[in-house]
């Protein structure tokens, strides 16, 4: 689809479950508000909606559950499609998948949600949402994205009134539904999340991540997501067996307003998609890093459509690799991430994108060969000697020399290109 | 459907009705209200024309002269003409994939794809056109005339089992089109006659072809093609015809007559169908098909409303104007008389036409969707794409020069008169730059007709009818190098053409027309 939908990282193993993706791209305003769920109709439009009041200068996320229409437990609904319409001061809009099944009174209302808040703990993966004004847009291929019946939803806006007035701020959404029999594929979303950027005062960076697909896939659509300090984004295929692609199938300067890959790109498995964001801060006086105010922080994500569906935690990319843009090795970074609070060490099993600053400057700082054998090490340590790494030290060390030997050998063994 | 558009556009815009058009409608105008020569028609419509091979202008000895040429209506006895030809037309294409043409159909750059032939239905056309003396020298005539072309056209959507090759030049077209015409002629001076014609042309057209959604490197038609509809109505197509015709002579005459026309600017709407090009909808499943339509408020998109009240649609087909001048010499029966009248004073005669038609006017195929509430915000449902704001197919066509030689022999005095006819005419296509809505090659024609004469009263009554055929060769419009230039699909996204041409090949035709005809002399 043209509009980008959003990504967002959503879970799994340790690294690899990302933020949910505050801020993003696309736009959808959704549906209705959801109290009784009405029965589901093939052909269709399910609408739903998000207002609230936002003060003067006040950036704020706002959520509300939405529900999908009922239907026959066996039966699910497909989307083959959606529209739409943001309000001035709407940076972006999620949709997202729940954990929640039971629907409740008062489910329905606007709450404050920003990735801290209990509400997003529900949240698992996005399916949609943009940020440019209007969007509208069907999958193409009779592609269609699946729905259970009465399938729990949160609608998750991010709001910024620069404005010297209360205002009010909207996302409306309207999808469009298809009966089963004119789908031809089930579509899923890649939610690529990069938890790792550092730029320093008054500098330059670029922040880098691969992805290596496990199955076939027919890739529709791909939109970069970043902030206000992105001046450029590239995309690109490696395809398997095949020297690392120096085009990009995508690329956009802009990275507020940013353009959309649309086509029909055959990725067989094994295929890689790396993407790259540069970022110039030029003004600033501290270091910018991944983060959710679209204002202080900076984000580098690409989301994308695609056919058949995959399971969530490979749409999310748990096996996330190629982050390095420096030259330290694997055991190099292992210390340096060993130098950092023990307070910034991220949490992704849980759904929390927040990492540290400077976690993120050692990961950026390190080669690019590195995150794809110091992952699994960090997996590992946090598997087997989470108690023992509790707090940095020799117990720690003594348990993944013990434990996790594999893995740091590994990481030992990996070289960074001279 | 089609009724519920032509309300909407009626509500809007009076009279114009409007018809269902389709995207890449590029194509398609079988006919045009021309007359020489021109690229969309064969010579020529009449009883007496086509049966000389066109060589007529000199000779306008029939009402049709209000559409050829209007100067000959000044001396001919009041009379009625009716006349119908069936246009039989074999038109082939063989498509080579350009070099840079990536799409992901099986068949490498520089390939050739199965051969496709267009199957269309023939439709009789015709007219109807009266001449009305006043006074020996002035004459008035109206009729209701039509283009000499081939109304209808039908390539596969699918060859071999997959979508078909010349698909994004043309699937279907049909284009009906009807001149109401007056004429007045008189006599200026002993033997030169000035006539003028003035048409109000209506046309309908309905063309459908397909266009790809993006413009990306191995992408299967399957899932990128859109099939595309555009049907259209312009009501009003401006056409003069001035005229001159000389007795210099009892044995010489000269005719020549110029056309101008003004070109087809039909609105209607285009219905848009998504996975039209699929193999489940080549073995006639179309459950996956997703239809839209621009005369419908939410263009077949439930929810949206971009589509307004319809008309949504611009087709411009440019015209290209035409002349000839021809010389007849004629071996009278008797010294002239008024009215003239061949059958009745001549014992044969022999025709020599030059024709010129400026076809290279027609630079484009235009088609334009500026939407309801603003450009290019026409979705196409089943895509993330919208209708491009500028759909316009480039064409290449340059101006043909055209001879024909024609004459009658009176067999059977005031009873029978045959004839016949031959004519040749320069190749008006640049190859690679044309589209299939016409035979462009370079074409040489055959003609063969007679006209049977019934009195029906003492004073001069009478009623003719007559037949005709004509056997119309066109040499191979041919570019078949991959690395040719040529026509570009038009395509769903930015900038809305490939890169690549698509009406590499060859492409075949020929023509045949059967004719009849009937005619009164009150």
């Amino acid at each position: 689809m043209k509009a980008g939908w959003p990504h967002s990282p959503s879970t799994t193993m340790s690294l690899a479950s990302l933020p949910r993706g505050s801020s993003v791209l696309v736009a959808l305003a959704l549906v209705a508000a959801c109290q009784a769920s009405p029965a589901a109709d093939p052909g269709s439009v399910v609408a739903f909606s998000l207002e609230a009041e936002l003060a003067a200068g006040q950036e704020a996320h706002f959520c509300r559950y939405v529900r999908m229409p009922d239907g026959p437990p066996d039966q699910r609904l497909f989307v083959r499609g959606g529209r739409h319409d943001l309000a001035d001061g709407t940076h972006h809009y999620l949709l997202y998948r729940t954990r929640v099944t039971a629907w409740a009174d008062g489910m329905d209302r606007v709450v404050p949600c920003d990735e801290h808040e209990a509400v997003m703990k529900s949240a698992t993966s996005y399916v949609t949402g943009g940020q440019t004004p209007h969007e509208d847009a069907d999958f193409p291929a009779a592609a269609a994205l699946a729905f259970r019946p009465g399938e729990i939803l949160l609608l998750q806006g991010h709001f910024v009134n620069a404005s010297p007035r209360a205002r009010t701020v909207r996302v409306d959404l309207a999808l469009r539904t298809a009966a089963s029999s004119a789908v031809e594929h089930e579509a899923g979303v890649l939610r690529y999340y990069n938890p790792f950027i550092f730029v320093p005062p008054r500098g330059k960076a670029t922040a880098k991540m691969a992805c290596t697909l496990k199955k076939d896939i027919t890739l529709l659509s791909a939109a970069a997501h970043m902030h206000a300090r992105g001046v450029a984004y590239r995309a690109y295929v490696d395809l398997p067996g095949a020297p690392p692609s120096e085009a990009p199938f995508y690329t956009t300067k802009d990275g507020l307003h940013p353009t959309f890959y649309a086509g029909f790109m055959a990725l067989p498995a094994g295929s890689t998609i790396r993407y790259e964001c540069d970022y110039e801060n030029a003004a600033g006086e501290r270091p910018v890093v991944q983060g959710l105010s679209a204002e202080a922080d900076e984000m580098c994500m690409l989301s994308a459509f695609y056919y058949p569906a995959m399971a969530p935690e490979d749409e999310a990319c748990e096996d996330m690799s190629g982050h390095g843009t420096g030259t330290a090795t694997c055991l190099d970074t292992v210390a340096c991430l060993e130098g950092c609070p023990v307070s910034e060490r991220p949490d992704f099993s849980s759904g929390d994108p927040r990492v540290g600053a400077c976690w993120q400057r050692c990961i950026t700082s390190s080669c690019p060969a590195v995150t794809g054998a110091l992952f699994p090490e960090l997996a590992c340590t946090a598997a087997k000697c989470a108690a023992e790494c509790a707090a940095m030290g020799e117990p720690c060390r003594a348990c993944v020399i013990e434990r996790c030997a594999a893995e740091l050998d590994a990481c030992a063994r990996t070289a960074c290109a001279p | 459907m089609r009724e519920d558009r032509v309300r909407a556009l009626r509500r809007r815009r009076f009279v114009r009705a409007s018809i269902a058009w389709s995207l890449a409608a590029t194509a398609t105008i079988a006919a045009s209200p021309a007359a020489a020569s021109n690229v969309f028609e064969y010579p020529e419509q009449g009883s007496e024309a086509l049966g000389r091979a066109g060589a007529w202008v000199a000779r306008a000895s029939d009402p049709i002269a209000i559409a050829r040429n209007p100067a000959g209506l000044a001396g001919q006895p009041a009379r009625g003409s009716v006349g119908y030809d069936l246009a039989l037309r074999a038109m082939c294409f063989t498509r080579v994939k350009a070099a840079g043409d990536v799409t992901a159909d099986g068949t490498a750059p520089g390939g050739v794809y199965p051969r496709v032939c267009d199957s269309g239905t023939p439709i009789p056309i015709g007219y109807v056109a009266v001449a009305h003396p006043i006074t020996p020298r002035l004459a008035i005539g109206a009729g209701v005339v039509t283009p000499s072309g081939v109304p209808r056209t039908a390539f596969p959507s699918f060859a071999s089992g997959a979508a078909s090759p010349q698909r994004y030049l043309l699937v279907e077209s049909t284009t009906l089109m009807a001149i109401p015409t007056i004429s007045a002629a008189y006599e200026a001076l002993r033997g030169l006659r000035v006539g003028a014609s003035l048409g109000w042309g209506i046309a309908w057209v309905s063309s459908s072809a397909a266009a790809p959604g993006v413009i990306e490197g191995a992408v299967r038609p399957a899932d990128n093609d859109v099939k595309v509809r555009v049907s259209a109505l312009d009501l009003f197509v401006p056409r003069a015809t001035l005229g001159a015709h000389w007795s210099a002579s009892s044995f010489v005459e000269l005719g020549a007559s110029v056309m101008w026309s003004d070109a087809i600017v039909a609105r209607g709407d285009a219905v848009t169908e998504a996975n039209a090009f699929t193999p489940r909808a080549a073995s006639g499943d179309t459950s996956r098909v997703v239809r839209g339509d621009t005369s419908r408020r939410d263009c077949g998109r439930p929810g949206s409303a971009a589509c307004g009240d319809g008309g949504n649609a611009e087709l411009t087909v440019p015209l290209p104007a035409t002349a000839t001048v021809g010389v007849r010499l004629r071996v009278p029966r008797r010294t002239a008389s008024a009215p003239r009248d061949p059958i009745d004073d001549e014992r044969f005669d022999l025709e020599l036409d030059v024709t010129w038609s400026d076809a290279s006017s027609i630079d484009r195929i235009g088609l334009r969707f500026p939407g309801a509430l603003g450009a290019g915000t026409i979705p196409v449902p089943g895509t993330a794409g919208n209708l491009p704001p500028n759909a316009d197919s480039p064409r290449r066509y340059r101006d043909v020069v055209g001879f024909r030689l024609g004459g009658d022999l009176v067999v059977i005095p005031r009873r029978l008169s045959l004839r016949a006819g031959a004519f040749h005419e320069s190749r008006a296509a640049v190859p690679g730059h044309v589209g299939l809505e016409a035979l462009s090659g370079r074409r040489v024609g055959l003609a063969i007709g007679a006209t049977a004469r019934f009195p029906v009263r003492e004073q001069g009554g009478a009623i003719d009818l007559s037949i005709g055929y004509l056997r119309m060769f066109v040499a191979d419009v041919a570019s078949e190098s991959p690395s040719a230039s040529g026509v570009p699909a038009i395509a769903g996204t930015a900038p809305y053409r490939t890169p690549w041409p698509v009406g590499l090949g060859r492409i075949e035709g020929g023509l045949d027309v059967l004719h009849v005809g009937a005619a009164y002399r009150f």
